[in-house]
């Protein structure tokens, strides 16, 4: 608990580091779920498309936190210095990164139409360097730290907005499956 | 002690063979009364895009359907049967529902029965005196067993007899929601569809989805038994021995069930892409077909690449109509067919010409839209030919009057030869509207309406095509070449007149 506690970072530098995370997975599955909806206003009703968005909010939040729950795992593994004490350049800059190169990804994919197991292994290879390359040093950057804090900033509102809205959904879709 | 006289014994004795003897009679009973007195069972097989246009059954000249030939010497063999659309989903809905697509509604890909009529479907209707089954190995016909799950007691999920997943497919741990959950979660969440959903709506679960595919696509390549690959339905790879074999033990299970049972079986082959085994791969001769002219709705594909597709879909049809024969071989075998009906049918056609091919077209064309139906009756031992023109909107009516069920209102009736009776002046419609929302009124559509011999086609709303008719006669110009609608013009105009007023009376229902 101690070890935990030792390494954790404190609550004011998760919530910002959650905030790009969810800003960037809310982001997309929205841009996604508005591109659908026409297509989808063609045979469903309009609660059955809210209904859908409940899953697609409940998903969205899940995932922010999975992939916060991941970056907190590496916070427990390595020593504070590394990242429990730059948790929000170092967040922000691998979440930025990290998911900024799998949206890239699925965007090219969607466009070509086909991929291959090899280039895709490539690709995460060459992401995951990538983002280690850019997130070790970037707590010596200043103009890097400031951006990052900057950045965290301002999407931190959105945590405001998606949060309660990924609550309701949450129970909507647990409700609809345990009923 | 009792002292037995001889008179006692003699009592006791034929009073114990009595009994053992009612005993026997007794466990033999219900079997027989069962036979007497229960409603027969019904089977539905659907074989997925099987085109009436290319089983010798029906006179093609390659010789793809020889077990249903030699089954058929004991059916009744529809001649001029069609879907209710040229795809999945409304051709299914109109079998399950005995309407069609401008009433049931379920117009678009992927798209579902309108909620007023989910009701009217032939589950329901059947009602609980008989356990009813489904099971569809097509995504977009499974929605309907979705969508009628309170009617359907035994839904077996999509993924069984596979032979391994290419797409994760995770609703079925949705039982509560499984519509909800289809399309948000498979259909968007992690879907890369090239068509339907290019991009997945969580980019990481659509980007380990990716991963997952990728790394399970061996599962599907050419080997000695499968020279194409192994057949696949876009998220699983399966054998359709293996699921051929699922389907026979199924329904002998049912078969010793105590109720009388429905049971519908919506395979995937002969859908594209077409996956002969070894056996069945590359064994039919080339051969010419008569060449037509290109639509201005259709593709422009080569003729080279259309014999092509035309040869290996054959030959994916063979393989299909062996392993139908090895079904009922074994169900007769069995003596399930002694008390059940087994219908043989599919949901739409498949296209090989006018530069098209596949069934993803406006066009109706009889390829697309004529499709097999083969009944067997308990105890027949003739085989009857009707060649009256009949509609998927049949099925229904005719399923519920062999159940003995009450026929409610609808576009379908029960087929001749099986409750009904031959009707030259009936029209039979199959309708394509992929394009139009179905909550509003067909602005964009393709109408064919076959009356006796006589068949017309409408196109509205296509600006490459505007406000279109074509008018063929079937019984001189089968292949549809020569276009009469400006030569036949009385004929024309009546069936104009009967067309339009039909579109016309069925768009007024859906403000019902």
């Amino acid at each position: 608990m101690r070890l935990l506690k030792s390494r954790l970072p404190p609550s004011s530098s998760i919530l910002p580091v959650f905030a790009v995370i969810s800003f960037l997975v809310y982001g997309w599955m929205l841009i996604i779920f508005f591109w659908k909806v026409p297509s989808w206003l063609m045979f469903l009703t309009l609660d059955e498309i809210l209904v859908n968005l409940a899953y697609v909010l409940a998903a969205a939040l899940l995932e922010s936190l999975a992939i916060l729950g991941l970056f907190l795992l590496v916070c427990i593994l390595l020593p504070a210095a590394m990242m429990k004490d730059v948790f929000v350049t170092r967040g922000t800059v691998a979440a930025l990164i990290g998911l900024g190169s799998i949206m890239l990804y699925m965007y090219i994919f969607s466009e070509v139409g086909y991929s291959f197991l090899d280039d895709l292994l490539l690709w995460t290879l060459s992401s995951l360097a990538l983002t280690l390359l850019l997130t070790v040093p970037a707590p010596r950057l200043n103009f890097i730290v400031r951006l990052t804090a900057w950045t965290s900033d301002r999407v931190t509102v959105f945590v405001y907005l998606f949060l309660p809205l990924s609550a309701l959904s949450l129970l909507v879709v647990i409700s609809r499956n345990l009923f | 002690m009792v002292k037995l006289t001889r008179r006692d014994f003699l009592k006791i004795s034929s009073l114990t063979a009595a009994g053992l003897a009612w005993n026997a009679l007794r466990a033999k009973a219900p079997r027989a009364e069962r036979m007497q007195t229960r409603k027969p069972n019904i089977v539905i097989l659907l074989a997925d895009t099987m085109t009436a246009a290319n089983l010798s059954l029906f006179g093609y000249p390659r010789q793809t359907t020889p077990n249903l030939e030699r089954l058929a010497s004991r059916a009744t063999v529809y001649h001029s049967h069609y879907s209710g659309g040229n795809f999945t989903t409304s051709g299914t809905a109109t079998l399950l529902t005995g309407s069609y697509p401008w009433t049931h509604r379920a117009v678009n890909l992927g798209g579902l029965v309108r909620r007023q009529l989910a009701d009217h479907n032939i589950f329901h209707l059947l009602g609980s005196d008989y356990h009813r089954v489904g099971f569809a190995q097509n995504l977009w016909a499974d929605l309907f067993l979705r969508q009628f799950r309170a009617d359907v007691d035994q839904h077996i999920p999509t993924t069984s007899f596979i032979h391994g997943q290419e797409k994760p497919l995770v609703t079925h741990l949705f039982k509560n929601d499984p519509l909800a959950s289809y399309y948000a979660v498979d259909d968007f969440l992690l879907s890369t569809h090239h068509t339907v959903n290019p991009l997945s709506g969580s980019a990481l679960m659509g980007y380990l989805g990716l991963f997952y595919g990728l790394s399970h696509r061996d599962l599907g390549t050419a080997d000695a038994e499968h020279p194409y690959g192994m057949p696949n339905n876009g998220y699983y790879y399966f054998e359709n021995k293996v699921v051929y074999d699922g389907v026979r033990d199924t329904i002998l299970e049912l078969h010793r069930g105590q109720n009388p049972f429905f049971a519908y079986f919506h395979l995937m082959a002969p859908h594209s892409t077409y996956r002969p085994t070894a056996q069945f791969a590359d064994s039919l001769a080339d051969m010419e077909f008569p060449t037509k002219q290109f639509h201005p709705l259709g593709g422009r594909a080569n003729r080279r690449t259309l014999l092509k597709q035309r040869k290996v879909y054959d030959e994916y049809v063979a393989n299909v109509d062996a392993e139908m024969g090895r079904l009922l071989d074994s169900l007769e075998a069995a003596g399930v067919l002694d008390d059940t009906y087994f219908i043989i049918t599919s949901d739409h056609g498949e296209f090989f010409e006018r530069g098209e091919y596949g069934h993803d077209t406006p066009l109706l064309y009889d390829p697309v839209i004529h499709i097999p139906l083969i009944v067997f009756a308990p105890g027949q031992t003739q085989r009857m030919d009707i060649h009256t023109p009949t509609s998927a909107a049949d099925v229904l009516p005719t399923v519920l009057s062999l159940a003995g069920q009450e026929i409610p209102a609808g576009d379908g009736r029960p087929l001749p030869g099986l409750g009904g009776s031959v009707d030259e002046e009936r029209p039979v419609f199959s309708i394509e509207a992929k394009q139009v929302s179905s909550f509003v009124p067909l602005s964009r559509v393709s109408i064919s309406m076959v009356k006796g011999t006589k068949k017309m086609i409408h196109y509205k709303g296509y600006e490459k095509y505007p406000d279109a008719f074509e008018l063929y006669d079937l019984q001189t110009d089968d292949q549809e070449k020569r276009d009469l609608h400006a030569e036949d013009t009385v004929t024309a105009a009546k069936m104009k007149e009967e067309l339009l007023d039909s579109l016309s009376r069925a768009e007024k229902t859906l403000r019902q």
